[in-house]
């Protein structure tokens, strides 16, 4: 007799529907869990508890169908992997480009799926042109290695602008098309990216304050699971709500950290991107008596995103982007720069800025 | 188990409200209401919202419900509080009532830096030194709002540094009359006087909401917030400045949202020390502030031996003659950030008829 009885060790025979005379003569042979059973046959039973063949045979039938039952339990509720399975899986991670080729080699490939990314920056530094920029961009068709998902952007402060998404996505579409020109065998654009697609595939929702914020992560669950091509999502800015009447600390803190908890598991649930920007606060050194800037609402959520990076703009107007988290890779500071068509690589002879027709 | 799921699909399939349409939930499958009242009552809280913020265990040893039905009670209040179905971009593209309107400087040269002029909707900041033309652009926008048909109408004007420049005003509406004869301009623009925090207060948290809820305002002007800001508090008091300024700055962006106009705070600069390069001058009240605007417009005067240099490439616009006898300073108008803009900067020069936009630097 071969079961895995180490799924129901210590299952006690009282639970099993064996007939009460039977159940009495096994308890009294000291037999009163499943794998007492382990290694025993019908004959054995019989000679140690007295009971006759056929109904030992009867008994352990029912204690096999009970231990495949909860072996197939057991199956199901747990989907154990083993670390080269979550490798594997890893390199199936689709991403999100942003169109800035440096950055997105520091973030193997762009915006991760499945996982949550920060932007954090200063006022004008391009946290807002990165979400528009990913928004369009996540309606890349897969033939020239997008997601071609859609997007759910939900903007507090007004910072969504429709003429520069438009003028971002019209670049975008131009953009794709070349890419599919050169990559097609008979020169021909095989990608059927247009402005309607791009537009109609970002979702927008506004939000005042912070309980709408909340409000709203509540019911993206619904709307993440209705609608399977949505592949990013855009909080853009989160700090703001928080930092904008909300004293109360304690409050905050459980509020972000109920986000937190709610952000990461709808991007592992449904495995879309989740963009957030944050802004940046001076930390005052008291003993050195000076300041730098570090990303605003607080340690607790500095826990929380996988990914964190910090733009910034020098005094000459050039732009950085500085990968400040991530688990496995290396800090690293690289040019990028925003121009009208959105963002781009830093070139240094870059000098023909194109104008929206 | 596989039941339930079968029994809530159902119930899925005849729910026809149109609540649960707009999100295609599930039917609520207890009744939320009186749920919500009970729970309202044992916490002593008055507001339902007040229920997103409470955690989970909370409400659950509120309510005495399970788990489940907490996320259900929770997803109630959101429906309710949230009751907007997602747009997409293109619907926001074709309706222009979603959209953000601009408010044109009257000038065209100016316009076109701004792509059409200053945002509705957000607060716009302009800054600058002294005698930059801060106060004219103002000015200007006062009236060029009277003059747009659809979405124009009266402004507000909040000062708190000096005395309102009306005789300077009555010098731009002669000019701005050319353009609507019989319109009067002066009435249409309600001027408060702010000294201090109080009345401060009190103007933006009360006059103001009741002033626009007439919807006969289309654009509010602070002039400036700094001067108020910066004389009260103490350097040690740094914390308290940026609550306030924060909560001041959620009380305009909640205005210009609602009302969807634009509000336009004047900002002063400060100068900036131990920079080798760059502005010599940053805009005041740091980055609390900067933190709450959308776009940030800010004005130079050109140093003096540059207008010395300047005044034979004047090329003037017709009928500006008489404006020749005084010569022109020229400053420059250069758009810091705004998330539909370029940096840019354009030279522009004041004269009795308002600011024009000359070229770009």
């Amino acid at each position: 007799m071969e079961y895995p009885c180490e799924i129901s060790y210590g299952k006690a025979i009282t639970t099993l529907p064996l007939n009460p005379t039977g159940l009495g003569k096994l308890l009294c042979a000291g037999l009163n869990t499943v794998p007492c059973f382990a290694s025993l046959n019908q004959s054995i039973l019989n000679l140690g508890t007295g009971i006759s063949v056929k109904e030992a045979e009867q008994i352990l039938k029912i204690l096999c169908q009970d231990v495949k039952l909860s072996f197939h339990k057991f199956e199901q509720l747990s989907n154990i992997k083993s670390a080269m399975d979550l490798h594997l899986e890893e390199q199936k991670v689709e991403h999100i480009v942003t169109f800035c080729e440096a950055l997105d080699s520091m973030l193997d490939g762009g915006i991760p799926l499945g996982e949550v990314t920060e932007f954090c920056g200063a006022p004008g530094t391009g946290k807002s042109q990165f979400c528009l920029q990913l928004a369009v961009n996540a309606c890349i068709p897969k033939c020239i290695g997008g997601v071609e998902g859609e997007t759910v952007y939900i903007d507090t402060e007004g910072s969504f602008i429709i003429d520069r998404l438009v003028d971002i996505a019209r670049s975008a579409v131009a953009h794709c098309h070349q890419v599919s020109v050169t990559q097609g065998r008979h020169g021909q654009s095989q990608c059927d990216l247009t402005m309607e697609k791009i537009l109609e595939s970002i979702h927008c929702l506004y939000c005042n304050g912070y309980k709408e914020l909340m409000a709203i992560i509540l019911l993206l669950q619904k709307i993440l699971s209705q609608n399977q091509k949505i592949k990013l999502v855009v909080v853009d800015n989160l700090a703001s709500l928080f930092r904008q009447n909300l004293n109360d600390m304690n409050l905050r803190r459980l509020l972000l950290a109920t986000l937190a908890k709610t952000l990461l598991k709808i991007a592992a649930d449904f495995n879309v991107a989740v963009v957030l920007t944050n802004q940046m606060t001076t930390k005052i050194i008291p003993r050195e008596g000076n300041s730098h800037l570090i990303p605003a609402i607080g340690d607790t959520w500095a826990h929380v995103q996988t990914n964190k990076v910090v733009l910034s703009v020098d005094c000459h107007g050039d732009r950085s982007a500085l990968l400040y988290k991530a688990s496995n890779k290396k800090e690293t500071r690289l040019p990028f720069e925003i121009n009208n068509d959105g963002i781009r690589d830093f070139i240094h002879s870059y000098t023909q800025v194109r104008q929206p027709p | 188990m596989d039941e339930d799921k079968v029994s809530r699909n159902n119930a899925d399939g005849n729910s026809n409200s149109a609540e649960s349409e707009a999100y295609g939930s599930k039917e609520v499958l207890f009744d939320a209401e009186s749920k919500i009242k009970a729970v309202l009552q044992k916490a002593r809280i008055s507001d339902e919202t007040q229920i997103l913020v409470l955690s989970d265990p909370d409400l659950a040893n509120l309510s005495g419900l399970t788990h489940q039905d907490v996320q259900e009670l929770k997803l109630h209040v959101a429906k309710k509080l949230v009751p907007q179905v997602p747009l997409n971009a293109l619907q926001i593209l074709k309706d222009e009532s979603l959209q953000h309107w601009r408010l044109s400087v009257s000038c065209p040269m100016i316009d076109r830096i701004l792509k059409g002029g200053i945002l509705s909707g957000v607060i716009t900041e302009i800054s600058g030194e002294s005698a930059c033309g801060k106060t004219q652009l103002c000015l200007q926008l006062c009236l060029s709002v009277q003059l747009d048909q659809k979405h124009g109408g009266g402004a507000v004007y909040i000062c708190t540094e000096d005395v309102f420049p009306s005789r300077r005003l009555q010098q731009l509406i002669k000019f701005f009359a050319k353009n609507k004869k019989s319109h009067r301009y002066g009435d249409n623009i309600f001027i408060e006087h702010v000294g201090d925090f109080e009345s401060l207060d009190v103007c933006v948290e009360r006059r103001l909401p009741t002033l626009l809820a007439r919807g006969l305002v289309k654009l509010v002007v602070i002039d400036s917030v700094a001067a108020l800001f910066r004389c009260h508090y103490t350097a040690a008091q740094v914390m308290e400045r940026a609550r306030h300024l924060s909560q001041f700055a959620s009380v305009l962006h909640q205005l210009a949202k609602q009302h969807r106009i634009p509000v336009v705070c004047v900002n002063q600069v400060s100068a900036s020390m131990g920079r080798a390069a760059g502005p010599s001058v940053t805009p005041a009240l740091g980055l609390t502030w900067a933190n709450q605007i959308t776009c940030r417009i800010m004005m130079k005067r050109l140093s003096s031996s540059l207008c010395c240099e300047d005044p034979q490439s004047t090329h003037q616009k017709p009928g500006e003659s008489s404006s020749s006898l005084n010569l022109p300073t020229y400053r420059v108008l250069s758009v810091v950030f705004a998330p539909h803009l370029a940096p840019a900067n354009l030279k522009v020069c004041i004269d009795n008829t308002g600011i024009h936009g000359l070229e770009d630097i």
